[in-house]
């Protein structure tokens, strides 16, 4: 086990400190998972209590007012966005290993496998994948969570193919490839052991993009009512916001904020990929002292 | 001379294309017609029943049917093998497979429930000009500005370009419809500028006149808005790394070195940024079509899209693989005049296949 | 003979996030009409970056501390951007840089770029015939069918585009020429012909009056220069004939560079090939003393406590080393 020396630390701190995006991306997604964790022990009211007051807004008791049940909106925020991270955290894992091994596998091994697959991911890439996840959501009666993660994650991997595929082509023409094959490992010990580990850090960045995607699919599917039917996410907030007609209702406290936090997910993965790419790409930096 | 141009560059170009958009709508068209085959329950029950208990807004069924009709078992049965007829349920799945093909080139979609006795082609065409009408300006409205943001964020850099990027960044992440909720607050529920629902006004007819002309657009905007703004967002973000990109490569430095000027060199970058942004285009086609579809709900727009969310609140299944069918094949059409548009204008794609002769 | 170049002390580097290195830390040089001269040094040595702020290409994140560099007698830092982009570059001193594969915009046809760069020097620019006639003569000197003209860079071959980079940059004839590493992608038969071209162009043709090449390899540069500039670390350590760079080097770094260089001559075959132990310094905080000391065979205690200056041994022959210096 390595010692991580202070010099190293004060290396990873500064880092931080200069890229701006990085900085700002890692403060958001930690600000957002401290809401919505802490958030349920400091402001312990359940979401699905029904008071008699209705669609009242913001007052000392609800900070962000009831909706149409009369329910707390903060509290279902609170519990929301942890729901809404889940499935996206789980869509972005599931779509990220699809990626990652098929873009590997076309990368490396070219030809006539990866025509085929470049096929497939080019097909994949063109369909509008929600016209596809309402065929598939539409049938699938009793959605858990977790369904509805797979079916987003089976969807929407085209992206980090194409470039998981782009950087394997790349990598497997250098020399510690070489010498990989000469030590006689096999293609698949290769792919797995020496081109994938130089290449973590740009599988993050695409599990990045993938959860941000993720995020605003489930709240898209959500929205027509094809979302998860086990738990409460933002996007199903936002269906109810929806079905009773929130805005003529002038309930503006009930669907600000769930469209607002989906959007803060959203962006602040997004800045964390932006980050971790100025980094990696010394072309895209800017404003770097 | 036939032989000639058969082999010419153009032409196996057209035909590699054409050949992988035919692939990708047969894949689309089997997912359709394998998805609900897979599917746990039987699709034809469920289709019967959603007729008899007159699941729907209009046709005669859902006119004449009430909770309390009953329907003999006998004529639950008698419906139950028409369809499984009609839908060639009786013959083995090879020859579903096919059929399906063939109601598709006679342009046989089926029925639809909820506006039964009508054929669902008739109500998709109802429908589709209206999405078109929405989506076809909104995507190149977004793309012109969003790229002109773009780039003037990418070059001017510094404060200017962290407000605008901050800006982009975040209107490109909003959802189209969470958005579509909000002009709806602003501007129809508390300002009462414009409509908040339908693409006309009630008891307006649709024609060339100007009263409809002002009355549709009046409640074009709101919709068009919501899906417009998000794709400019999306645009920009996507150009502004593409200018920044350009502008540090090797070219513009040599470019500079020997004294171009600074309008020669922003015209350089920006139009080898431009190009990529053609086919971020076609991706983004995506993106837009699916938010479209929301949107048309949330403001009852009468598209494609709406038609979809009916078809699925009333399980109208039909329906669902009609719209879906059309749509795919609407936007692999778009998609493909992108991808001829995208190869006319880069050099260097003429340039290879030129070099392939 | 009429100086062509003169650069003062020249001091620049790059901000990094891990501190700021000091890429040219006070070098001085001149070149003179009609000569070639050479830079020679390792990789990282400052090279490119001399090449830079001796044309005054001073971008983010590079910056120049202090230092003058008067090209014809037009003394570069006194001019601004724009002024030096259309009075000095491509006019009075021309680049070839490093990577000049690279150079071509992808996008345009090579004509198109040869008028861009034609369009802008003049007021009231030739006809657009006229000036690809001109650039087709010039392109047929060159070693380039008239077909290039017409061409993207993507259907060139690497010598080919190499060559259209050096046409392009001397179109308009400018008095001195520096080229980057113009060698280094090529293989060694074009290598020879691309050395050949360079050496017409300032001997046969007088399209330039001088050029300034940059290498890496020795070998290379002592084909066509007369005189040859040694950097190290930053810092120029030698400058000399090639003849006495060669056969009487001073400096133990050029002593050392010269050992580990495969000669063919038959009175050189006998020689032991030696490198030169250690690596180079860090530039960010760069040795005490005499950047080279710590590779240095022949190090005096002197040389870890101050910097070496460079100094005038014989005519025109300069060395920065303490076995040389008065203290």
């Amino acid at each position: 086990m390595m010692k991580v020396s202070k010099t190293r630390l004060k290396h990873v701190m500064g880092i931080f400190v200069r890229y701006k995006k990085l900085l700002i991306g890692t403060t958001l997604v930690l600000g957002i998972l401290l809401f919505c964790l802490i958030g349920r022990i400091v402001y312990p009211v359940n979401p699905r209590d029904i008071a008699f007051k209705d669609l009242l807004p913001p007052n000392p008791e609800n900070p962000l007012g009831t909706d149409v049940f009369g329910r707390d909106v903060l509290a279902q925020i609170i519990h929301g966005t942890l729901n809404s991270l889940r499935v996206g955290v789980a869509a972005g894992l599931i779509a990220t290993l699809i990626g990652v091994i098929i873009g590997a596998v076309a990368g490396y091994f070219g030809g006539i496998i990866d025509e085929v697959l470049n096929l497939i991911t080019n097909t994949f890439l063109v369909l509008p994948t929600l016209a596809l996840l309402i065929v598939i959501a539409s049938y699938v009666k009793m959605r858990s969570e977790w369904i509805v993660a797979f079916i987003i994650g089976v969807t929407s991997w085209p992206w980090t193919a194409r470039a998981v595929r782009a950087q394997v082509y790349s990598l497997r023409a250098r020399e510690f490839v070489d010498l990989a094959k000469i030590s006689g490992l096999s293609k698949f010990e290769i792919i797995i052991f020496e081109i994938l580990p130089n290449m973590l850090s740009y599988i993050v960045m695409c599990f990045t993009l993938q959860m941000a995607g993720a995020i605003l699919s489930e709240a898209g599917l959500s929205a027509i009512g094809l979302g998860p039917s086990d738990v409460v996410t933002l996007g199903i907030i936002l269906r109810w916001c929806i079905v009773w007609e929130a805005p003529r209702l002038g309930a503006w406290w009930w669907f600000v904020p769930p469209g607002l936090l989906i959007t803060l997910i959203a962006v602040s993965f997004l800045l964390l990929n932006s980050g971790l790419d100025e980094i990696y790409n010394p072309r895209l930096r800017r404003g770097i002292r | 001379m036939i032989k000639r141009k058969l082999k010419s560059p153009v032409f196996l170009f057209l035909l590699r294309k054409i050949l992988f958009y035919v692939l990708t709508l047969i894949v689309s068209l089997t997912l359709v017609w394998l998805i609900p085959r897979l599917m746990p329950g039987d699709p034809i029950k469920r289709l019967v029943v959603s007729i008899l208990v007159g699941a729907g807004m209009g046709g005669e069924v859902g006119a004449t049917a009430t909770a309390t009709t009953q329907y003999t078992v006998k004529q639950a049965k008698m419906l139950y093998e028409l369809y499984v007829k009609k839908f060639g349920l009786d013959k083995p799945w090879y020859i579903q497979y096919l059929l399906m093909y063939k109601r598709l080139f006679t342009g046989d979609l089926g029925k639809s429930i909820m506006f039964y006795p009508e054929e669902v082609i008739n109500v998709i065409s109802r429908a589709l000009p209206w999405s078109l009408a929405l989506l076809v300006p909104a995507i190149i409205v977004g793309w012109i500005l969003g790229n002109l943001l773009g780039a003037y964020a990418g070059y001017k850099g510094g404060k200017t370009d962290n407000v605008l990027y901050s800006a982009f960044l975040f209107i490109s992440q909003m959802p189209y419809y969470w958005f579509a909720l909000v002009l709806i607050y602003l501007f129809a529920v508390r300002l009462h500028i414009f409509p908040a629902a339908g693409a006309y006004s009630v008891g307006v007819v649709p024609s060339l006149s100007m009263t409809f002309i002002i009355d549709f657009l009046k409640h074009y905007i709101l919709p068009f808005l919501s899906l417009v703004l998000i794709i400019i967002g999306g645009q920009a973000l996507g150009m502004r790394t593409m200018i920044i990109y350009e502008l540090g490569s090797d070219y513009m430095k040599y470019s500079e070195m020997i004294g171009l000027s600074d309008k020669k060199l922003v015209r350089y970058a920006f139009r080898n940024a431009v190009l990529p942004q053609i086919t971020g285009l076609a991706i983004s086609l995506a993106s837009a079509v699916s938010g479209q579809i929301i949107t048309e709900t949330v403001f009852g727009y009468p598209g494609i899209g709406y038609v979809m969310y009916q078809a699925i609140l009333h399980e109208d299944y039909p329906l669902i693989e009609g719209s879906f069918m059309i749509l795919i094949a609407c936007v692999l059409i778009m998609n493909f005049i992108m991808d001829i548009i995208y190869a006319y204008i880069d050099p260097r794609i003429k340039a290879v296949y030129a070099g392939e002769r | 003979m009429k100086k062509i170049l003169e650069v003062q002390k020249i001091r620049g580097g790059y901000e990094t996030p891990y501190g700021f290195v000091r890429a040219v830390d006070g070098c001085s040089l001149v070149a003179y009409e009609g000569e070639i001269l050479g830079i020679a040094g390792e990789s990282g040595c400052g090279k490119s970056t001399f090449a830079h702020l001796i044309i005054g290409y001073v971008k983010p994140p590079l910056k120049v501390l202090e230092g003058t560099s008067i090209i014809d007698n037009t003394d570069i830092y006194k001019l601004s951007w724009t002024e030096r982009r259309t009075k000095v570059w491509g006019r009075l001193v021309s680049v070839i840089p490093q990577y000049s594969m690279n150079s071509l915009n992808p996008t345009k046809r090579i004509k198109d770029l040869v008028l861009d760069v034609i369009r802008e020097k003049y007021r009231t620019p030739p006809p657009k015939d006229k000036i690809i006639e001109m650039a087709r003569v010039r392109f047929e000197e060159l070693g380039l069918s008239d077909k290039v003209l017409d061409m993207y860079p993507i259907e060139l071959s690497g010598g080919m585009k190499q060559r259209a980079v050096i046409a392009i940059s001397t179109l308009l004839n400018p008095k001195l020429l520096i080229a980057d590493e113009p060698t280094s992608a090529l293989d060694v038969s074009t290598q020879k012909r691309l050395l050949q071209l360079l050496y017409n162009l300032v001997r046969r043709k007088n399209i330039v009056r001088t050029l300034i090449m940059i290498s890496h390899d020795i070998a290379t540069l002592r084909q066509i220069c007369d005189r040859m500039c040694i950097m190290y670390a930053g810092k120029i350590v030698e400058l000399a004939s090639t003849e006495d760079i060669i056969n009487y080097p001073l400096h133990p770094y050029t002593k050392g560079l010269i050992n580990s260089v495969v000669s063919i001559e038959p009175s050189l075959r006998k020689k032991v090939l030696k490198g030169i132990p250690g690596a180079p310094p860090n530039l960010i905080n760069p040795p005490p003393g005499c950047r080279f000391h710590p590779r240095c065979p022949n190090a005096l205690p002197i040389c870890y406590k101050k910097e070496p200056p460079l100094v005038e041994i014989n005519e025109r022959r300069y060395v920065a080393c303490w076995l040389y210096a008065e203290t």
